[in-house]
């Protein structure tokens, strides 16, 4: 069962979001995310990985990304 | 030839103490309403600093418990014992008097149907962690966890909430209670003292008229300046909150999913299709590329067209998530 992660302009909304899709339904995660960016690593034998999102500063003039960051073990682990 | 004699005006030769005196005091009216607004303006990022971190706390304590095994956590002592550690946030908190609470109990379901009234609590203040009512619940497959974190600032009692059903299988819902800016602040009196206007005996001059212009105008733009900023600070800080809050959630959905997910990969197609498997490699998800996550079959049925077809969503419109065993429903929390 496949579930898609995507960032996307979303017409209801009139902005870029982060959407979660499941079959036919569309959930919409955070809306205004033209800051934000998503990163997943994964290790070498696909069982855990980083996923880190980060969005920029709000302040002014500011570059700075503020990234949070989890790592995460697979708990159903493909044997094939 | 008769002589003009000179006028007698002392008011040409310079200013008089009360018009200096007047003139000091709007000064320091004006230098003391801006160092008050920045005074409040430190005092509000500060605040907003503290509120992100105790949710940290809280968010760290939900990710230690997911990762336990299950008699840890559904047990009162055991879960004790594992709360005698410090959640990696803490300091960051200060020393300011802190309690950290979790109520443990089992999630009603939809019908009322196996409510089990069985609670138990434990609380840490100052580090020192107590079983305020004890309780096993290792048998039940859900849990309902309520953690609290509730620390004093400036003589008042700050506190988050962070609500969360928890399984056995892992799959887990959260949402994050409260707001830095949805609660009500301390009221702040702003004490404007009236200014007495000290009549003067006679008319000003135009170059009186003029340096006191001036030097009005110079203090206002001050405060208008000061202001502008602290407006903007303002603006800054709960841009900053909200943009943080949605950060955590977002993390916290896709990492439910990835938990549970069999395989990882990334896809520029629309439907997802054709996904290049990430192993030993990392990948940005903007523009076209989708994270595709896929989850082992919880469901009757995985083809959206057929019947007994149940994606998961994450806020549900029946105010229940469904576990995927067809029977188990557990009440939505917001």
């Amino acid at each position: 069962m496949p579930v898609i992660f995507r960032k996307e302009f979303v017409e209801g909304q009139g902005c870029v979001c982060f959407v979660r899709l499941e079959g036919d339904a569309q959930t919409i995660l955070v809306s205004h995310a033209e800051n934000f960016r998503l990163t997943v690593e994964m290790v070498a034998d696909g069982r855990s990985g980083t996923v880190e999102i980060t969005f920029v500063s709000p302040r002014r003039n500011s570059e700075t990304r503020i990234a949070m960051r989890d790592q995460i073990l697979l708990r159903n682990i493909r044997l094939d | 030839m008769k002589r003009a004699a000179p006028r007698s005006s002392a008011r040409r030769d310079g200013v008089t103490i009360i018009e200096v005196l007047a003139s000091a005091l709007l000064i320091f009216l004006g230098l003391g309403a801006i160092f008050a607004m920045n005074t409040q303006s430190l005092e509000i990022l500060r605040s907003t600093r503290l509120l992100a971190n105790g949710s940290q706390v809280l968010q760290e304590r939900m990710e230690t418990m997911r990762t336990r095994p299950w008699p840890e956590v559904a047990n009162a002592t055991a879960l004790a014992t594992l709360w005698r550690t410090p959640a990696p946030s803490e300091r960051e908190l200060g020393g300011a008097s802190l309690t950290e609470t979790v109520i443990v109990s089992v999630p009603d379901t939809p019908g009322g149907r196996n409510v089990d009234n069985t609670v138990f609590k434990i609380q840490r203040r100052n580090g020192t962690v107590t079983v305020q009512r004890p309780a096993d619940l290792t048998a039940q497959p859900l849990l309902l966890v309520d953690l609290t974190i509730a620390w004093q600032e400036r003589q008042q009692t700050k506190q988050r909430q962070l609500r969360t059903i928890i399984g056995r299988s892992g799959l887990t819902r959260s949402g994050i209670f409260g707001s830095a800016f949805g609660r009500p602040s301390p009221a702040i009196s702003r004490r404007g003292r009236p200014m007495k206007r000290s009549r003067p005996r006679h008319a000003f001059t135009l170059a009186e008229m003029l340096i006191a212009m001036v030097g009005t105008s110079i203090v206002i733009g001050a405060l208008l300046f000061s202001s502008l900023e602290l407006q903007r600070s303002l603006h800054a800080s709960e841009t900053y909150a909200s943009s943080q809050s949605d950060q955590r959630r977002l993390l916290d959905c896709i990492a439910r999913d990835m938990r549970r997910s069999i395989g990882v990969a990334t896809s520029t197609a629309v439907n997802g299709s054709g996904g290049v498997r990430l192993a030993g490699s990392s990948a940005t998800i903007e523009g076209r590329t989708s994270l595709v996550l896929t989850l082992p079959g919880y469901y009757q049925s995985n083809t959206p067209a057929a019947a007994g077809y149940q994606p998961l969503e994450v806020v549900p419109a029946n105010n229940y998530v469904d576990y995927g065993t067809g029977t188990e429903h557990a009440r939505e929390c917001r």
